[in-house]
């Protein structure tokens, strides 16, 4: 029997493709694809969110009602009544509300206003603490009013469960599932920069309804601290849903100039 | 909260990057050694078939295994993750299979050599799934690669013949 020594041979049973090209060609693939999908669900929900009367959809949410805090000092029972008040004078600018509006306290020291679905507005003891006129409060509860003109409960969820579907669909892949899973996270968080944007601009249609013109609507925001450094700024740029203070003052005033809006007026102290 | 889900995405992304770089530097270096054992081996006899001698020409026979456990790194999981979406050959997964069966032969081969065998027939490979440590189907899980043959050793009349 004859046996000549061979060695075995190395490129019969390796593909010979560059991992690094194989992987970038594939998730190049994913992303154009998964993409599309979403985008096209995201335009279907912007073309059905219009038909869905607003008693559907707090039938969609959960009950937030339980984080409403019940006043229990004076100096609270008064801020309360300061936003009562002023969401009654603000949404009789606004005809087509829906009924089921509200507004009330979170007991925090955070300054924060949040617009819950439904028709539940929060606005932290904080932010009452912080605030010096009707005009600066007018504006954060038109922000939030804007919130549900726009519908944008109903716009995050259509498009959570677009970005779900996709996920569902990607998960069945292990890691690449990981991965999406971690950037929808950052994608689906509270509402989009351009809600924020049009929630600012009817808000402040509002105030200037109330009020006759904006000034000092926009002055509670000139008084919270911007980031310094340039690493900061990018961060929080990216990670902020809300435009950073000093831009979104910026694109307010700007606004308000498109618009023919008065920025000179009386702004008016708040009763405590 | 925002920082945290930053965190989260960077901490795959470092991973994945490592793993590239720590499995190419090892299969490269792999690839090398097995490159010189099967040089430095290439004469011992290895066959597929069921080789029968006469019982003249043999001293002795008996089974000789090489066996290798290999788990896939990060980076290649990844890879063959996306693979599932596109179907197709994972290429992800081939060298590190082709270089578990030829250091499998190579141990086979070492185990022969040993015992003092003079070549090894019917020569078998046999690849088994092993269940991932969580035992839940999921996560890495490993595979066995086992060679295994009849080991003979020769009258050395017989070999020189």
């Amino acid at each position: 029997m004859n046996h000549e020594p061979r060695v075995p041979r190395d490129d019969v049973n390796v593909t010979a493709r560059h991992p690094l090209k194989d992987g970038a060609v594939m998730l190049a693939g994913v992303v154009v694809v998964a993409g599309l999908i979403f985008g096209v669900a995201v335009l279907l929900v912007e073309q059905l969110v219009p038909y869905v009367p607003p008693s559907w959809e707090a039938r969609l949410f959960p009950d937030f009602g339980l984080m409403e805090h019940t006043p229990d000092s004076p100096e609270q029972e008064a801020q309360l009544e300061v936003l009562n008040t002023l969401l009654e004078r603000l949404e009789a600018h606004w005809p087509e509300r829906p009924e089921t509006l509200r507004v009330g306290l979170l007991d925090t020291d955070g300054v924060n206003a949040l617009a819950f679905p439904g028709g539940l507005i929060l606005v932290t003891t904080g932010l009452m603490t912080e605030v010096q006129s009707e005009n600066e409060l007018a504006f954060v509860i038109g922000h939030e009013l804007g919130h549900y003109h726009g519908r944008d409960h109903l716009r995050s969820l259509g498009r959570g469960v677009a970005l779900a579907t996709i996920l569902a669909l990607l998960g069945q892949s292990g890691t690449v599932g990981e991965l999406v899973g971690i950037s929808s996270d950052l994608s689906t968080r509270g509402f989009s920069r351009e809600q924020e944007e049009q929630a600012d601009a009817f808000g402040l249609g509002l105030v200037e309804s109330e009020f006759g013109h904006v000034h000092g609507a926009t002055d509670f925001f000139d008084r919270l601290p911007a980031p310094e450094s340039a690493i900061e700024r990018a961060l929080a740029t990216y990670l902020a849903t809300h435009p950073l203070n000093d831009e979104r003052v910026r694109s307010i005033e700007q606004l308000a100039r498109d618009r023919d809006w008065k920025t000179e007026g009386e702004t008016t102290a708040l009763a405590r | 909260m925002g920082t945290e889900a930053l965190i989260q995405l960077i901490f795959p992304l470092v991973l994945l990057i490592g793993a590239y770089f720590v499995g190419t530097s090892l299969e490269t270096k792999h690839y090398k050694s097995l490159r010189a054992r099967e040089h430095a081996s290439r004469g011992f006899l290895t066959v597929t078939f069921p080789y029968e001698p006469s019982e003249k020409q043999v001293l002795d026979t008996a089974l000789v295994t090489g066996s290798v456990v290999i788990s896939v790194d990060y980076f290649k999981r990844f890879l063959a993750g996306l693979r599932m979406l596109f179907g197709g050959r994972v290429a992800s997964y081939e060298p590190l299979l082709d270089r578990a069966r030829r250091e499998a032969i190579l141990r086979m081969k070492t185990d022969a050599r040993d015992r003092g065998f003079n070549a090894v027939t019917n020569v078998r490979l046999e690849t088994s799934r092993l269940a991932s440590s969580a035992g839940n189907n999921q996560g890495t899980a490993a595979v066995e690669i086992l060679a295994f043959g009849t080991g003979i050793k020769f009258h050395h009349e017989a070999r020189s013949a």
